[in-house]
C-alpha cells in the first residue's frame, strides 16, 4: 500500500515538526486545508503578492527597456523622489503649481474626499424621506458608474473656454470676468477638475449612507424626538453616530480610489497632466514612466511602490474593521 | 408634578392621502393619573392612537388637549410625554446611563441635578448596578427597565407605553405586569398603555378602551367590559375562552334558539333575529337531562388545562365552548349545557346589547 510507505518516509519530518511546535499535528486535515487553499493562494499570489514583490525587487534595478540591466541600489529611488515632476520642492514650498505628482496627488485627496463624503452624506439625508429617493439616488448613482474617462471628456467640454457649459453658465449669471479656460490656468486646473470630479465619488459615498441610514431603527429617531431632540441634536446624537462606522468605509475607499486616479486626468489634460504637468497625479507618472519613450521601468515601479505604501495602511485599516 | 387629564375630541387620522383610515372620529377621555388602557386587536387603530397622544402624529380631523390646552400643533417635547417602545428604542451607541441622562441633557438640565434624577430613576427600577453597560449586553427585561428609566426620568406628565411587554418572555411578563403598575401609581402619572393582550389589559388597567377598525368600541373598567360587553364584536374579543354566541329569534318575550330550546327575557314584547351570549365559565356541562334553561350537544373534544378544563360541545354543527373546574366526559358524550336566565346577554341583530 502507498500510505504505508509514506508513513515509514514521513515519520521522521513529521515528527520534527511537530517537535518544534510542541503540540500534535493532524496531517490529514492540514492536507485538506492545503487543498482548499490552494486556488486562492495561487490568485493571490499571482495578482497581488507576485507583482508587489516583483516591483519591490525590481525597484532596486536599472532596466535596458523591459530588461534587468543590474543592481543599482537605491538610485531609482533617489531619482525618483528629486524628479520635479514626482515632487517640485521648490513649488511645493511656494504653493505654486506644478508642484509634482505626489503632493498633487495627496491635494486631490485633501479635497476630494472630504467634498464627496460630505455631499453623499447630504445627499443622502435628503433623499431619505422624499417621495421619488429611488429615482434621485439612481441618478447620483450613475455618476460612480460611469467610466471615468468618459468623465475627464466631459469635464473637457463644461470647463471649455466658448462651447462649455459652466462658462455660459457664467456668462447667464452675469459674471463674464470669470469666464476662462478652467483646465488651461495652472493655478487653478487642478480645483476646477477635482470639482468636477467630486460627483464620480459622491454616489458610492451617497448610497453607503442611504443603507445605514435605511437601517436605522425609525423608534430611535421618534424617541429622541419624544426626549426634546429637535432636528439638530437628532443627527448630531444619534444618526452621526449610528452612520459613524459607513464613514469610515467612504473615506478610506474614497482615499484609495482617488489615490489610483488615472482616466479622468489622461482625459482630460492627456499624458503629461494639464499644461506643464499642473494636475499630473502618480498613476500617470507610472504611465509615462513605463510605457512613454525613454522607458524608465525602475522610475515606475518606485511610483507604483510609493502609492502602494500610502494605500496599504489605508486597506489595513478597512480589512480590520469590525 | 403637574397632572394632565388628555381629551381627543372627534380624532380622525388618515394616511396616503385618505386611502387609509388608521383612525375614525376616536373621542376619548383619560382622567389625572388614570391608567387607561387602549386594547384591540393587530390593524385596529390603537397604535396610531398613541401616536396621536404623543405627538408623533397629526391628527386630519378633530381635536386633542391636555387639560384645557389644544395640543394638535405642539412638538412630542413641548407636550412633555414619555414612550415607551415595544423594542425599547434604547440609543445602541450610548451606556445604560447615556440613554437615561439623554432627555435631561437635551433639556439643559445641570449636571448634578441629572445625577440625582439618574440615581432616583435607576434605584427605582433596581437597574442601578448597569449603569456603564451598552444595551446590546443587557437581557431583555433589563432594557425594558433602561427604557422605563429613561421614560420617568424627565418627570413627564403623561406616560405613553406602547406594548411595552410583548418582548419579554411569560415569566418575565408577569413580573414587569405589577412592576409598572406599582411604578404608575407610585408616580401618579396619567398613562395610556396599548396592548392586544387582554389579560395585561384587564390586570392593569384602571378602565380599558377597547378599538376596532380604527374607532373606540367600548371605554369601561375592566369588571363591566367583562360584565356588560355593549357590542358583540366585545363580547367575543373579551374573555379567554370568548362568549358564545348563539342565534335565535326573539317573540313574546322569549327568544328561540335555532338550536332549539327557548329562553324568557325580561325585556320587551319586540322580535327580530339575536344573538344569544353566554360566558364559558357561566355553563354547567351535565349529561342529565336538567330542568332549566340548557342546549343540547354532542362532546366534540375535551381540552384539560389543569387549572380548568375546556368543553368542545358541538350543537347543530357548531361549537360552543363551556369552562368547567373538571369534568368527566369524553368525545361523543351527549351532553346538556345548563345556564342561569341572569348570566345571558341578549344582542340585536346590528349586534348590539338589548338587556
Amino acid at each position: 500500500m502507498p500510505m504505508e510507505s509514506q508513513e515509514s518516509t514521513g515519520v521522521d519530518l513529521t515528527e520534527r515538526i511537530e517537535g518544534l511546535l510542541g503540540y500534535e499535528v493532524d496531517w490529514d486535515k492540514t492536507k485538506a486545508i492545503l487543498v482548499f487553499l490552494l486556488p486562492g493562494l495561487t490568485l493571490f499570489g499571482l495578482f497581488s503578492f507576485g507583482p508587489m514583490l516583483y516591483s519591490v525587487v525590481g525597484s532596486f534595478f536599472a532596466f535596458d527597456g523591459f530588461d534587468v540591466a543590474g543592481f543599482v541600489g537605491l538610485q531609482n529611488w533617489e531619482e525618483t523622489l528629486t524628479d520635479p515632476l514626482i515632487i517640485n520642492w521648490d513649488n511645493l514650498l511656494a504653493f505654486e503649481f506644478p508642484m509634482g505628482a505626489l503632493p498633487q496627488n495627496i491635494l486631490w485627496m485633501i479635497l476630494h474626499v472630504p467634498a464627496s463624503t460630505l455631499l453623499g452624506l447630504g445627499l443622502a439625508l435628503l433623499f431619505a424621506d422624499l417621495k421619488g429617493k429611488r429615482i434621485l439616488r439612481t441618478l447620483v448613482f450613475l455618476g460612480f458608474t460611469t467610466p471615468t474617462v468618459v468623465i475627464g471628456l466631459v469635464l473637457l467640454f463644461v470647463y471649455d473656454p466658448q462651447a462649455g457649459i459652466f462658462n455660459g453658465f457664467l456668462r447667464v449669471i452675469g459674471m463674464e470676468g470669470m469666464v476662462r479656460d478652467w483646465l488651461s490656468r495652472p493655478q487653478i486646473a487642478i480645483y476646477a477638475l477635482v470639482a468636477g470630479g467630486v460627483w464620480v465619488q459622491t454616489g458610492f459615498s451617497m448610497l453607503l449612507y442611504s443603507s445605514a441610514l435605511a437601517s436605522i431603527d425609525p423608534a430611535l429617531l421618534e424617541s429622541a424626538r419624544i426626549d426634546g431632540a429637535g432636528p439638530f441634536k437628532r443627527f448630531k446624537d444619534i444618526i452621526w453616530p449610528l452612520v459613524k462606522p459607513v464613514t469610515a468605509v467612504v473615506v478610506i475607499m474614497g482615499m484609495i480610489w482617488v489615490l489610483r486616479i488615472f482616466a479622468i486626468v489622461y482625459a482630460a489634460g492627456g499624458p503629461s497632466g494639464g499644461p506643464n504637468h499642473v494636475y499630473s497625479v502618480l498613476g500617470l507618472e507610472v504611465f509615462n514612466s513605463a510605457f512613454q519613450v525613454p522607458v524608465e521601468y525602475g522610475k515606475a515601479m518606485v511610483v507604483a511602490l510609493i502609492e502602494l505604501i500610502i494605500a496599504l495602511p489605508l486597506a489595513a485599516y478597512i480589512a480590520r474593521m469590525e | 408634578m403637574a397632572m394632565t387629564g388628555i381629551s381627543l375630541q372627534n380624532v380622525s387620522k388618515h394616511f396616503d392621502a385618505g386611502e387609509t383610515v388608521a383612525n375614525h372620529q376616536v373621542n376619548l377621555e383619560v382622567e389625572d393619573g388614570e391608567f387607561l388602557v387602549l386594547l384591540g386587536p393587530s390593524g385596529s387603530g390603537k397604535t396610531t392612537t398613541l401616536r396621536l397622544i404623543a405627538g408623533l402624529e397629526t391628527p386630519t380631523e378633530g381635536d386633542i388637549y391636555f387639560g384645557d390646552r389644544r395640543v394638535n400643533d405642539d412638538s412630542p417635547s413641548d407636550r412633555n410625554v414619555a414612550m415607551v417602545f415595544q423594542n425599547y428604542a434604547l440609543y445602541p451607541h450610548m451606556s445604560v446611563k447615556g440613554n437615561i441622562a439623554y432627555p435631561l441633557k437635551v433639556r439643559d438640565v445641570t449636571p448634578e441635578e441629572r445625577e440625582d434624577r439618574i440615581r432616583e430613576a435607576t434605584e427605582l427600577l433596581h437597574i442601578d448596578d448597569l449603569l456603564e453597560k451598552k444595551p446590546a449586553e443587557l437581557s431583555g427585561g433589563q432594557r425594558q427597565r433602561v427604557s422605563l428609566a429613561r421614560a420617568i426620568v424627565r418627570k413627564p406628565s403623561v406616560f405613553l407605553l406602547d406594548e411595552p411587554l410583548s418582548n419579554l418572555d411569560a415569566k418575565l411578563r408577569l413580573e414587569m405586569r405589577s412592576e409598572l403598575k406599582r411604578l404608575q401609581s407610585e408616580l401618579g402619572i396619567t398613562a395610556v398603555y396599548v396592548t392586544h393582550n387582554q389579560e395585561e389589559a384587564m390586570s392593569m388597567g384602571d378602565r380599558i378602551a377597547v378599538m376596532n377598525e380604527g374607532t373606540i368600541r367600548q371605554v369601561a373598567e375592566p369588571e363591566e367590559l367583562y360584565r356588560r360587553p355593549k357590542t358583540t364584536w366585545v363580547a367575543r374579543f373579551i374573555g379567554s375562552p370568548p362568549m358564545n354566541l348563539l342565534q335565535g329569534t326573539r317573540r313574546n318575550g322569549a327568544v328561540e334558539l335555532a338550536s332549539g330550546g327557548s329562553v324568557s327575557t325580561d325585556a320587551d314584547g319586540a322580535s327580530g333575529d339575536v344573538s344569544l351570549g353566554v360566558r364559558p365559565e357561566d355553563f354547567t356541562v351535565s349529561t342529565e337531562p336538567p330542568s332549566g334553561y340548557s342546549i343540547q350537544g354532542t362532546v366534540d373534544t375535551v381540552e384539560p388545562l389543569g387549572e380548568y378544563t375546556i368543553v368542545n360541545v358541538s350543537v347543530e354543527g357548531r361549537i360552543v365552548k363551556a369552562k368547567e373546574p373538571t369534568t368527566t366526559v369524553e368525545r361523543g358524550d351527549d351532553v346538556y349545557l345548563l345556564f342561569d336566565d341572569s348570566d345571558v346577554y341578549l344582542y340585536d341583530d346590528r349586534g348590539e346589547l338589548l338587556s
